[in-house]
């Protein structure tokens, strides 16, 4: 339909502003839409050449103000948040290719190197040519929230911070490069903190189902620093996970998909504690954790597995107490939340 | 949020195992009233943030007026129907987004923007409904067909 009506071509010639503007916010979310939906059912991605004479979106405080009917304006166009979030979601579609690649054995390690060093040049890049009032701080958080622009504000960095703890993942199996294990505890650490943030902002709230899959990631992450990380990390790690879950829980009440998203950290977290080593290893079930939200999650197979992964002994309830003995493990559970 | 005032919030939230009226017509649970307020809470809690489909005051004003393309008035009210603490408006969500999609499927070959924007709501609606094959169905007719 989109193709037929042309909305990936400049809109027709008569129609208003706005007109023009929903229609080219209509294309960019069905090119969004592509990116997610494609990703989290594990197909093919439709929309190849998404750019096009279409232009990107006008800010988000101007489009609303104009009147239905306008059909000249007198301000100069400014790209909004909208356009912020397509021009980063191009680096989701890379991040997404690299990790079924690595996952699939076809890098070797200087390869991948050079790969992930290309694309945290880009997310750099994306990130310093931010408009001022376009990055996160507390005082642009209040600014988007005076204007109305909360939701789409916090929604552009959520997404930067997940797509950036996707592409360091990997590297929290291994330990070798500790400047990008750094990296992906911090960004899986913002996600949780903003999350935390936006859910206290009446008009700031991250409201839609896919925060609740990029909540899981985030608690993954999470999850490793409580495995294995310092002793005056696990503080911090223990009570972002309690927020991430909290969402969760919340967005769970709003979304029944929300469901399995609880049961696929579980499911996780077992595989954690089932494996003597690389817990955290990118193959291909890891790639569906990470990426294919939209279907259910198998326990790991961990008797399929080639020698790379060695199953513990013993049982996931005894190595729960062991962990929990040492401040290392944490049960999903709504009383958790009411007990903290 | 905090933990306070999210426990209000989904104590005031019932779980969706409670019976809906099936029987009722839905023009007469779906008053002018009722879409005004759900079609609020979408663009308060949703619009903007997965999607930006619509121009809020245009929208608002289209409801207003009745002038909006039905299946999609049902798609957007389905979808903030979830954010309304009244459980009468909760329990309708299946049902809007039921007859949304009967309508539109009755529609499909109509071209034009609002069977788009209705699709997308629809595609996302299955998918928080655990129906990743609609979904990608949905998604798929919006671009392709």
């Amino acid at each position: 339909m989109a193709q037929i009506l042309g909305l990936d071509a400049a809109p027709p010639a008569g129609l208003s502003i706005v007109e023009c503007e929903v229609r080219r916010r209509v294309w960019w979310t069905l090119v969004m839409a592509d990116r997610w939906s494609s990703s989290g059912l594990g197909l093919p991605r439709q929309i190849t050449e998404p750019d096009g004479p279409v232009g990107l979106p006008m800010d988000e405080a101007v489009f609303h103000s104009l009147p239905t009917l306008q059909v000249t304006i007198e301000t100069s166009w400014v790209p909004g948040l909208w356009a912020q979030m397509i021009m980063l979601v191009r680096l989701f579609v890379t991040i997404q290719d690299l990790n079924r690649r690595s996952a699939t054995g076809d890098f070797g390690s200087d390869e991948l190197t050079r790969n992930v060093d290309t694309i945290t040049q880009q997310l750099e890049q994306w990130e310093d040519v931010l408009p001022d009032h376009f990055r996160m701080s507390k005082e642009n958080l209040d600014f988007h929230e005076s204007r109305g622009t909360g939701g789409a504000f916090v929604a552009l960095h959520l997404g930067f911070y997940h797509y950036s703890a996707l592409l360091y993942f990997q590297f929290l199996e291994g330990g070798e490069s500790k400047r990008y294990v750094e990296k992906c505890k911090l960004y899986a650490a913002a996600y949780s903190d903003l999350l935390r943030q936006s859910r206290r902002r009446k008009s700031c709230e991250a409201l839609y189902a896919t925060v609740a899959h990029m909540a899981v990631v985030s608690s993954s992450v999470l999850v490793h620093t409580l495995l294995f990380g310092e002793e005056h990390e696990l503080d911090q790690a223990r009570r972002l996970l309690n927020s991430n879950f909290e969402a969760i829980l919340e967005l769970e009440r709003y979304w029944p998909s929300c469901s399995l998203m609880v049961s696929r950290l579980t499911t996780f977290q077992n595989s954690c504690l089932l494996a003597e080593t690389h817990t955290h290893r990118l193959d291909g079930w890891m790639v569906r954790f990470l990426m294919e939200h939209s279907l259910p999650l198998e326990d790991k197979d961990f008797f399929s597995m080639t020698a790379h992964v060695s199953p513990r002994s013993g049982d996931i309830a005894e190595r729960a107490q062991e962990l929990a003995e040492q401040g290392r493990y944490t049960v999903f559970d709504q009383s958790t939340l009411q007990n903290d | 949020m905090t933990q306070n005032q999210s426990a209000h919030v989904w104590t005031q939230l019932a779980p969706r195992t409670e019976a809906a009226d099936t029987e009722t017509p839905l023009e007469r649970l779906l008053t002018p009233i009722n879409q005004a307020e759900v079609v609020k809470l979408y663009l308060e809690k949703l619009h903007d943030r997965p999607h930006s489909l619509f121009h809020p005051a245009t929208l608002k004003a289209q409801v207003c007026d009745g002038l909006l393309n039905r299946a999609l008035l049902l798609a957007i009210c389905s979808t903030g129907s979830r954010f309304s603490l009244e459980l009468e408006m909760r329990q309708l969500e299946s049902r809007l987004m039921s007859e949304s999609k009967s309508l539109l499927l009755a529609d499909l070959e109509t071209i034009c923007v609002e069977n788009i924007q209705c699709c997308i709501l629809i595609a996302n609606l299955c998918a928080a409904h655990l129906n990743p094959k609609s979904e990608a169905l949905f998604f798929r007719k919006e671009y392709l067909s």
